[in-house]
């Protein structure tokens, strides 16, 4: 893209170039819920190229005509529809009825593609997005290949939702297959937390406000807490989670990304690749768990039945779809060191479970508590350490813990919190993650989305404590009631390091 | 918290009188007994209002409502009547609140009233000025018919970041648009500009810029030769909705490096010729109609054509405003696709205002210079 002109102080949203986005897993919930609603309002607001089409591809037959009304009824279920807005839009929704594995399939794709691009004028330009299960990737992947739709006369793209793998081998072996059909650059690994406005605001938090880059260290920071909490159970996927558990589900990719853009150096430019970079040094550093670690330093558990929010729910292994000998595990906590001279001696402390009493991500960065001579003269006074929070969800903001004198004649001092919520300034919401993450991909700009590289540097960690886990199979996991603020053990963990979780 | 205050009457020349007003704005978060649930204050700017119109007094409220909510202020409202004989000018406190989005807690703004009429509308700076939160920008809306009472807007200038104003009722466009001029080349590089004619613009120039955005037609901008505006106008506002079109061109203009070569008039059209840098000959046409009142207003219509080598075709954006929204379409031959639809709904006050507040620090220079265009295009056929 040239630089427009007519740019200059209007906002910095581009409309991507004309393009055909092709959706394998079209009849499917993210689909339904995610990806056309997103579409809609971000043509809506007419963010979306000039020359467009989708089309969504699942081996349930329908017509074109058919999908277009189920699309309708996807977006008007989250959503008005203004009629004249839809009627255009719908236009440009198309629908192709393949099995994945179905060859002729392909290269009757390929031959509407074609035909789109004529008649469309989307000028060869293609973002394949895979909103399917994780073992039909390769599949697809390797099925445009053969059909030669991974090359043409623009560009093609590749949108991979999570996993990226189950673990350090399958990982890079999807990577290797993946890398076969396309360019790492054409690559989009999605991870929908990097569309959120608060976890891109942790770079800017960070590196614009000139007075917490100097505290960032060893030097000013005690340690670091990272909190994923839910409140909810297995809600119908019980049979899905079982396979996965806490550790797959968000701690090896979503809390990794919270801790790489929390500790990472500022990168050289706001490119995505120097932005990239500097996430993955982080990874590289963290310190390999010993076998010694993983049984001090990692705690998993179940919740098992309990009462949350007034009501009697079942443990885990009573969830429908669970077996009841499971070892998956529903709450992992962990601590890991940075061997990098910023972080040297800061533990991260990371912590996510299912079941927990209340909901709520945060990133708590706890400073070092302040000499405390000085108020400690004639009688011990407790000066509490200063805290940053920035809450990821529900309530995203940033608030600041700190010490003030409480008025009256002794020397007393108590922590104040100053909270910034993005609701209470910035009255509008804000947008969809899943539209600002597909208008990127569009438009070619990788910065919010994984490289492969950092996913295999995730799982080079994670691997070891699998590897681990895989040796006590067939034990049974601790257990937390449900509504409980997880297992001992997690509690234990802290207090060992002289240090407490953050009650959330 | 209290939801509105007593009325404060100020004592002419009195000292003590801010002391009372702080007074209040303390009384405001002072819980108002035993169960009043306490609220969040927020401010991200400061919001000064002047306005004339007695007629407005609801209207404004409502307003200012739409726009703390989504830019949480402190809202000084200056409510000046000069033809009124002189009064002890009166002060009001009040707050705007509203619960956060998903049930979180009550968020609450400030709101200041202040009432002064005949001459002691000149003590109106020297009551709002101590009043601005500082460390936070300071928008000016003037309201009603800006510069008239220039000596009290004179006494504001150090003390404000941004001014607002309107720009469609204008009457003697070019005595109007030479005051502004020399106010904006006084003003620069210290207090940002803006007006609503200025603000209305802001879809379509999204609209015209995003077409040139992506390699299909950004080479297009060098083969660009000719643009149509249309424009529909109620009686009243006919100056105000012409100089609207000349922003526009003067706009284009300056952000392409185009020269106003020459201009003239016919019937309802003007024409400006106009020299790329390339050398290439541009021509502007803009013509309007008469619409009553409440109909049609405002841009109807922009048509550019391009011109390469003899092959010639047009990129168009047509208003509907029975649906909301606008047409975009290419007529090329070999082209494809359908027109694009996008939404354009009438910008409401408070979306203007909230424009102007977002935007003022990157678009001041575009504006400045896109109006010295319009200036001049304005002069060209005068
Ligand atoms: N749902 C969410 O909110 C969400 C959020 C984040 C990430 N994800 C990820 O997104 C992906 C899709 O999730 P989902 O919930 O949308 O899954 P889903 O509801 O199960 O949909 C799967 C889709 O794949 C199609 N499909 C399956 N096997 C096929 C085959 N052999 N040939 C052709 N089509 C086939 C299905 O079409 P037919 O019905 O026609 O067979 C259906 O359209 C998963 O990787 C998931 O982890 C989902």
């Amino acid at each position: 893209m040239s630089d427009n002109p007519l740019r200059e102080g209007l906002s910095h949203v581009r409309v991507p170039e004309p393009c055909v986005l092709v959706i394998f897993g079209a009849t499917g919930d993210l689909t339904h819920r995610k990806l056309i609603p997103a579409l809609y309002h971000l043509a809506a607001r007419g963010l979306m190229p000039p020359y467009f089409a989708v089309v969504g591809v699942a081996r349930r037959p329908k017509t074109t005509e058919e999908f277009r009304a189920e699309m309708r009824k996807a977006v008007e279920s989250e959503d008005e529809v203004e009629r004249a807005l839809w009627d255009r839009f719908e236009q440009s929704l198309f629908y192709h009825v393949s099995e994945f594995t179905d060859t002729s399939g392909y290269q009757k794709l390929k031959q509407l593609l074609e035909k789109l691009d004529r008649e469309q004028g989307t000028a060869g330009n293609r973002l394949y997005y895979l909103a399917t299960a994780p073992d039909q990737f390769e599949v697809v992947a390797a099925q445009l290949q053969q059909a030669g739709l991974n090359k043409g006369g623009g560009w093609q793209r590749l949108v991979v939702e999570k996993p990226f793998g189950v673990d350090l081998a399958s990982a890079r072996e999807l990577n290797k297959k993946l890398r076969r059909v396309f360019a790492e650059k054409d690559l989009y690994r999605i991870d929908h937390y990097l569309g959120k406005e608060t976890v891109q605001n942790i770079m800017v938090f960070r590196f614009a406000n000139a007075i917490f880059e100097p505290l960032w260290n060893e030097q000013h920071i005690d340690h670091v807490q990272i909190t994923v909490n839910e409140i909810l159970g297995m809600e119908g996927r019980g049979k899905f989670y079982e396979q996965v558990g806490a550790m797959r589900d968000m701690v090896q990719n979503h809390m990794m990304q919270l801790l790489s853009l929390t500790a990472m150096e500022p990168p050289v430019a706001l490119d995505p690749e120097a932005i990239r970079d500097e996430k993955v040094k982080v990874l590289r550093n963290i310190r390999p768990l010993s076998d010694d670690d993983i049984k001090t330093s990692v705690v998993r558990a179940q919740y098992s039945a309990g009462s949350l929010g007034g009501e009697e729910v079942p443990g885990f292994l009573e969830e429908p779809n669970v077996s009841p000998e499971s070892g998956t595990e529903t709450f992992l906590a962990m601590r890991l060191r940075i061997d990098n001279i910023r972080w040297a001696g800061v533990p991260f402390y990371l912590r996510h479970g299912k079941r927990l009493p209340r909901y709520g991500t945060e990133i708590a960065i706890q400073f070092k508590s302040g000499p405390q001579v000085l108020f400690n003269r004639n009688q011990p006074v407790e000066v509490p350490p200063n805290a940053l929070v920035i809450r990821i969800q529900p309530d995203e903001g940033i608030a600041f813990r700190i010490d003030t004198k409480v008025p009256g004649p002794e020397m007393r001092i108590n922590a104040v919190k100053m909270d910034f919520r993005y609701g209470q300034v910035y009255g509008h919401e804000s947008p969809e993650a899943y539209e600002r993450l597909l208008l990127d991909a569009m438009a070619g700009d990788p910065t919010l989305f994984i490289r492969g590289d950092e996913t295999e540097e995730s799982w080079l960690l994670f691997d070891r404590i699998l590897k681990a886990w895989e040796q006590q199979k067939g034990a049974p996991l601790p257990q937390y009631a449900a509504g409980e603020r997880g297992p001992e053990a997690a509690d234990a963990l802290m207090e060992r390091d002289g240090r407490a979780w953050r009650r959330i | 918290m209290a939801a509105l205050t007593d009325t404060l009457v100020l004592d002419h020349g009195a000292a003590g009188n801010l002391r009372r007003i702080e007074e209040l704005l303390m009384l405001l978060w002072t819980p108002a007994g035993e169960g009043d649930s306490t609220s969040v204050r927020a401010c991200m700017g400061n919001l000064i209002v002047y306005l004339e119109r007695e007629d407005d007094r609801n209207d404004i409220e409502y307003i200012i409502h739409e726009v703390v909510r989504a830019r949480p202020s402190r809202v000084i409202l200056m409510f000046a009547y000069p033809d009124l004989p002189d009064e002890p000018v009166q002060v009001s406190v009040s707050a705007h609140c509203w619960l956060e989005e998903h049930g979180g807690e009550r968020v609450c703004s400030e709101q200041i009233r202040i009432r002064a009429t005949g001459r002691r509308i000149q003590d109106l700076p020297g009551i709002v000025v101590p009043l601005l939160v500082s460390d936070v920008p300071v928008h000016l809306w003037w309201r009603d018919r800006f510069l008239e009472h220039q000596d009290i807007f004179e006494k504001f200038i150090d003390s404000i970041d941004h001014v607002i104003y309107e720009g469609l009722h204008w009457k003697k466009l070019p005595e109007k648009v030479a005051r502004i001029e020399e106010l904006m080349k006084r003003l620069q590089g210290r207090v940002a500009v803006t007006n609503f004619n200025w603000s209305r613009l802001l879809p379509w120039q999204q609209r015209i810029a995003q077409f040139f955005d992506h390699g299909l037609y950004d080479r297009e901008l060098d083969n660009l030769c000719r643009v149509s505006i249309e424009y529909h106008t109620p009686p009243q506002q006919t100056e105000g909705r012409f100089f609207q079109a000349l922003l526009l061109s003067g706009w284009l203009a300056s952000q392409l490096g185009w020269k106003l070569r020459g201009g003239s008039r016919e019937g309802n059209r003007v024409h400006y010729q106009l020299h790329a840098k390339d050398g290439r000959d541009i021509r502007i046409s803009i013509g309007h109609k008469e619409m009553p009142s409440p109909g049609t207003k405002g841009i109807q219509k922009l048509r550019f054509e391009f011109e390469h080598r003899g092959a010639s075709f047009a990129f168009g954006i047509d208003r509907d405003q029975e649906n909301q929204m606008l047409f975009l379409q290419v007529n090329k031959e070999g082209a494809c696709g359908l027109a694009q639809k996008v939404r354009h709904v009438s910008a409401s006050f408070a979306t203007l205002v909230l424009r102007g507040m977002e935007n003022y620090q990157s678009s001041s220079m575009v504006f400045e210079r896109a109006f010295a265009n319009a200036a001049a295009m304005l002069t060209a056929v005068s």
